[in-house]
């Protein structure tokens, strides 16, 4: 492993990370997004340009469709075919713990006692 | 011999002892790659130690015994036979099962492979015709987006030379908040570029070949999701956004209640993620892993200085050799 993931690293976000934040923000939302929304949704302090710029390189890359809303685009995830994708994933993600090895997932669920414990580790703010 | 050849036993003993005082007590990135590459190193020279145990037997074949010389020094101390035949079939267990592992590793990755494409392919179809792409190359995105209300996120491995995917449902996205959202790409992305994958499956492997391994194969687990976990509160800025991101996912999946059996170890796994972000941060320290690598090592070394009496006996043996 390198030296360079020994340390956290913070800062500036690489063009890569900007568009799987931009493209994150399209699939959250319900409706088609103009720039100016996905620069709100996206809270991170972004420049309507960089927001802009980021959202016509996704829509080259095909990974967006765009509609003309008033006198800006509104841009919304392409979509394909839906139920193949998510039934695969529910096959692949939904077998059991004998898989877990390889499957590096972000969180798993909670037995009710966990939950209770989570909630109280949250506090009221939680 | 026989010290030699128990030592790696003891080493595996000692390194399910301190696993999970490590994931507890250390940051998490050193000590998860210290852990990953000290269990390896002991269920190596366990193995190792285990067939030479077996091939002990050897000294006591007629073949051999016809060529010491009278009144030499014997090359190994005595091994009981039922020792050789026990360390036999230990050996050839733990062969089968890692092999197993290593199998449903691949066959899983594959499937992981074939469900982004699918993910890419999916885009491409509605986009137009002859933009298919077989693999994430430079320009291609890293986020892969499934249309489901389902609650999954996951970081997909590359194979050689590409840098991986992450794979995660709408509806996941969907119950985090902008940052939140930040926090679930920064925690996949850090499996990704930490390589985190290759060392669940080396550890995987080490544990199948030694049972005694299976608490250092768990701390490693709970150590590199850990690991993702500071690195996306650091490129946050803030390690309470980091739990509450964690928090609310799980907490999402509960109510929505898809999620199937899970290991014990796994469902306590985000509520102490979450408590550990919410502690203050563990120093990344040089010694804890330093200190696992030296206790492998006196390991590896015992499993060495025992294959050495094996090479005499083997050479008495062949003397072409």
């Amino acid at each position: 492993m390198g030296r360079r993931t020994d340390t956290p690293r913070a800062g500036r976000r690489n063009p890569g990370e900007l568009e799987s934040e931009v493209l994150a923000a399209l699939w959250a939302a319900e409706e088609p997004l103009t720039p100016g929304q996905v620069q709100q949704a996206l809270d991170g302090g972004l420049a309507y340009n960089t927001v802009h710029t980021i959202l016509v390189r996704l829509f080259e890359k095909q990974l967006l469709t765009r509609t003309l809303l008033g006198r800006a685009h509104a841009y919304r995830p392409t979509k394909g075919a839906e139920d193949l994708t998510a039934e695969q994933m529910t096959a692949l993600l939904e077998r059991g713990p004998d898989h877990e090895a390889v499957l590096q997932r972000f969180v798993t669920a909670l037995s009710s006692h966990d939950e209770a414990a989570l909630r109280r580790l949250l506090g009221p703010a939680g | 011999m026989i010290y030699s050849v128990y030592l790696p036993l003891l080493v595996s003993v000692l390194l399910a002892a301190v696993s999970p005082l490590l994931a507890a007590r250390c940051g998490p990135t050193r000590a998860g790659t210290g852990l990953v590459v000290a269990a390896s190193l002991a269920a190596a020279a366990w193995t190792w130690a285990l067939l030479l145990l077996a091939a002990a037997q050897l000294h006591e074949a007629p073949v051999v015994t016809e060529r010491i010389p009278p009144g030499a020094a014997p090359f190994t101390d005595p091994v009981a036979p039922v020792v050789s035949a026990v360390a036999l079939a230990l050996v050839t267990v733990g062969v089968y099962r890692a092999v197993v592992v290593v199998r449903r590793c691949a066959r899983v990755a594959a499937q992981l492979r074939a469900l982004c494409a699918a993910c890419r392919g999916a885009g491409d179809a509605s986009a137009g015709p002859g933009s298919r792409r077989a693999e994430r190359g430079a320009g291609d995105g890293e986020l892969l987006v499934v249309p489901t209300a389902a609650l999954h996120a996951l970081a997909v491995p590359g194979r050689r030379g590409h840098e991986g995917n992450i794979l995660v449902s709408s509806g996941m996205l969907k119950v985090l908040d902008p940052l939140q959202r930040r926090v679930l790409l920064a925690h996949e992305r850090a499996h990704l570029t930490g390589r985190h994958h290759s060392q669940r499956v080396a550890v995987e492997v080490a544990a199948a070949l030694n049972p005694l391994l299976i608490p250092a194969r768990d701390a490693v687990a709970f150590l590199l999701e850990r690991s993702a976990d500071e690195h996306a509160a650091v490129a946050v800025g803030d390690r309470r956004v980091a739990a509450q991101a964690l928090a609310t996912a799980a907490l999402a999946g509960t109510e929505q209640g898809t999620d199937g059996v899970r290991l014990a170890y796994q469902r306590l796994e985000v509520t102490r993620r979450v408590a550990a972000l919410q502690a203050p941060a563990l120093p990344e320290r040089r010694l804890p892993p330093a200190g696992l690598l030296v206790l492998a090592a006196i390991g590896a070394i015992a499993a060495t200085d025992a294959t050495w009496s094996f090479l005499r006996l083997a050479h008495t043996l062949l003397p072409g050799m």
